[in-house]
């Protein structure tokens, strides 16, 4: 990295080695739950955290100033999880098997980002896309975002419409920005990292609400700070980056680093982390991956100037 | 024996909210007919004396808003028991606080609103000139966070008709005042949210991109949090600047 580069980059880098390193040593617990069969299966326990590995894959490798995890490691880890869901065909069978479930389509949205296809699964989700049923899915706003832009990374011919669906979401309705609270903010975040593709697109987040978010969010960020929520700290950070003119709050920068434990794992909040591997991984996979994609997120092109 | 009982700082702190109910009263027409002197038993027990004398302290100008906002006959009684507090609990000398903060800048903007109000009900004699370092920009420099906080404590400076370098230095950071409210209404500290509210409400509604109302949040206290004399105070001052006097 050159002498110029801002603080703020070089802590965000640091974040991001350090994550890549500690979800590189917990690759054995990114697995499915061994003699579980697919009915059984938890969306969010067990298929999330492959699903999310992959997502910060992508952002990763489209990224720069990685060097050999870039090129290497990263990639790596989501073959791993694409192995995991046997290249696919187990996403094939659950989308087979759960009518109403949206994960096995956004799941699959995540690899095929980062590189993977599986034909036979591509070949499901467009016909299944292309049902009456697929236009009225019963989720939430920023949900349903998730699956307009899981189609839209698939290349299907989405019949949403993400001005009506953005206007459903909170963000959308630019509430009172004291009316809020964890899991809405949380879910606002999403509302974001689906318009703009994870900061790839970020012309695609109304002016209105790029405005309405350079508002807030120096606000939010300190109240979550002070709570050491880290998790929604590295996410607000997320969707800082996600706008078309990002801010980057170095002290938020910082203050997530020095929270970050030297393995890499980052925390969700303030307490001890379990000694146990496995509950840590549990408990702080999540942050750790938010880290991983604030920091990778950071060092893309777009701020490389 | 004293009338309110207990630890010195609870019966301080009971003085404060007993007065902030009164002038609350008045301030929304339950009472039509307030005497700041009648709070004060001049020549009662030393202890509630005392004690009401801090009360006056610590509302500053808020004490006088009676007689600069709804208009109740400000008397020689009255100027007396503002001379006793200011006399009795004096503005410590600067080098007598030994703080890398606001302290000294707080309490004498406080006593210029203060003297401000005093002249404001034709009973001038007590002003307190204004600080020469809360010119424009004062206390910008240690950021919007620290900012607000200073401003939550200069609370009673934000009414109708007061103006200052600091009154237009929070007209022009409108945005940075709106996100003091919004983190205090997130931290759960209602009396800095309607504190913050004061000073966005001081000069009526005004635009804002994004829009942030302020009578939204005043309601949202009033109905939610825990009730209490001194926040019913802050808000009940709040609604003058937007030209509200009623107390709904």
């Amino acid at each position: 990295m050159s002498d110029v580069t801002p603080s703020w980059v070089a802590t965000a880098h640091q974040i991001a080695v350090r994550a890549w390193s500690w979800l590189d040593d917990a690759r054995e617990h990114f697995a499915l739950p061994a003699g579980v069969s697919l009915d059984r299966l938890q969306p969010n326990d067990d298929v999330q955290p492959l699903g999310e590995l992959a997502i910060a894959v992508s952002v990763a490798t489209c990224g720069g100033a990685l060097g050999s995890l870039a090129t290497q490691t990263i990639p790596a880890l989501a073959e791993h999880a694409w192995a995991q869901l046997r290249n696919g065909d187990l996403l094939y069978e659950l989308a087979c098997n759960h009518t109403i479930d949206t994960y096995p389509l956004e799941t699959y949205a995540w690899f095929v980002r980062a590189g993977h296809r599986n034909s036979q699964l591509d070949e499901l989700l467009k016909h299944l896309s292309s049902l009456r049923a697929a236009r009225v899915p019963e989720v939430l706003p920023n949900r349903a975002l998730a699956v307009y832009n899981a189609e839209r990374l698939l290349g299907l011919p989405s019949r949403a419409d993400p001005v009506a669906l953005t206007a459903r979401t909170w963000l959308g309705g630019c509430p009172e920005p004291w009316r809020t609270d964890f899991f809405t903010l949380y879910m606002m975040t999403h509302t974001v990292f689906h318009l703009t593709d994870w900061g790839v697109r970020p012309d695609c987040l109304p002016a209105h609400l790029q405005a309405y978010l350079h508002a807030w969010l120096p606000a939010w960020l300190e109240v979550y700070l002070e709570a050491g929520q880290w998790d929604l700290v590295g996410e607000l950070l997320i969707v800082d980056l996600c706008l078309a003119e990002s801010v980057h709050y170095p002290d938020a920068w910082d203050a997530l680093a020095r929270a970050q434990q030297p393995d890499g794992l980052l925390p969700a909040r303030p307490g001890r982390v379990p000694r146990d591997p496995a509950t840590a991984f549990h408990d702080h996979y999540h942050p750790t991956i938010v880290a991983a994609i604030a920091g990778s997120l950071a060092l893309s092109q777009r701020f490389a100037a | 024996m004293s009338a309110i009982s207990g630890p010195p700082r609870a019966v301080y702190a009971t003085a404060v909210e007993t007065l902030a109910g009164s002038v609350v009263r008045a301030l929304t027409g339950a009472d039509d007919a307030f005497r700041l002197a009648d709070q004060i038993p001049l020549g009662g027990d030393p202890a509630d004396q005392m004690a009401g004398l801090a009360a006056v302290r610590v509302l500053g100008s808020d004490a006088l808003a009676p007689f600069v906002l709804a208009r109740h006959r400000f008397s020689a009684e009255d100027a007396d028991v503002v001379a006793t507090s200011i006399r009795t609990f004096p503005v410590p000398e600067p080098d007598q606080i030994d703080r890398d903060d606001n302290t000294v800048l707080v309490r004498e903007l406080r006593d210029w609103a203060t003297g401000q109000a005093l002249i404001g009900v034709g009973a001038p004699g007590r002003t307190h000139p204004y600080p020469e370092v809360a010119g424009p920009g004062a206390g910008r420099d240690r950021g919007w966070v620290e900012w607000t906080g200073m401003l939550a404590q200069l609370s009673p400076m934000a009414v109708p008709g007061l103006d200052s370098s600091l009154h237009a230095d929070a007209r022009r950071h409108r945005l940075d005042v709106a996100r003091g409210v919004t983190r205090a209404m997130l931290r759960r500290d209602p009396l800095t949210a309607a504190r913050l509210a004061r000073w966005l409400a001081a000069s009526g509604e005004a635009p804002m991109d994004p829009p942030f109302p302020v009578e939204p949040v005043l309601r949202q206290l009033v109905l939610v949090a825990k009730p209490d004399h001194r926040l019913r105070l802050e808000i009940t001052i709040a609604r003058y600047g937007l030209g509200r006097r009623d107390n709904e």
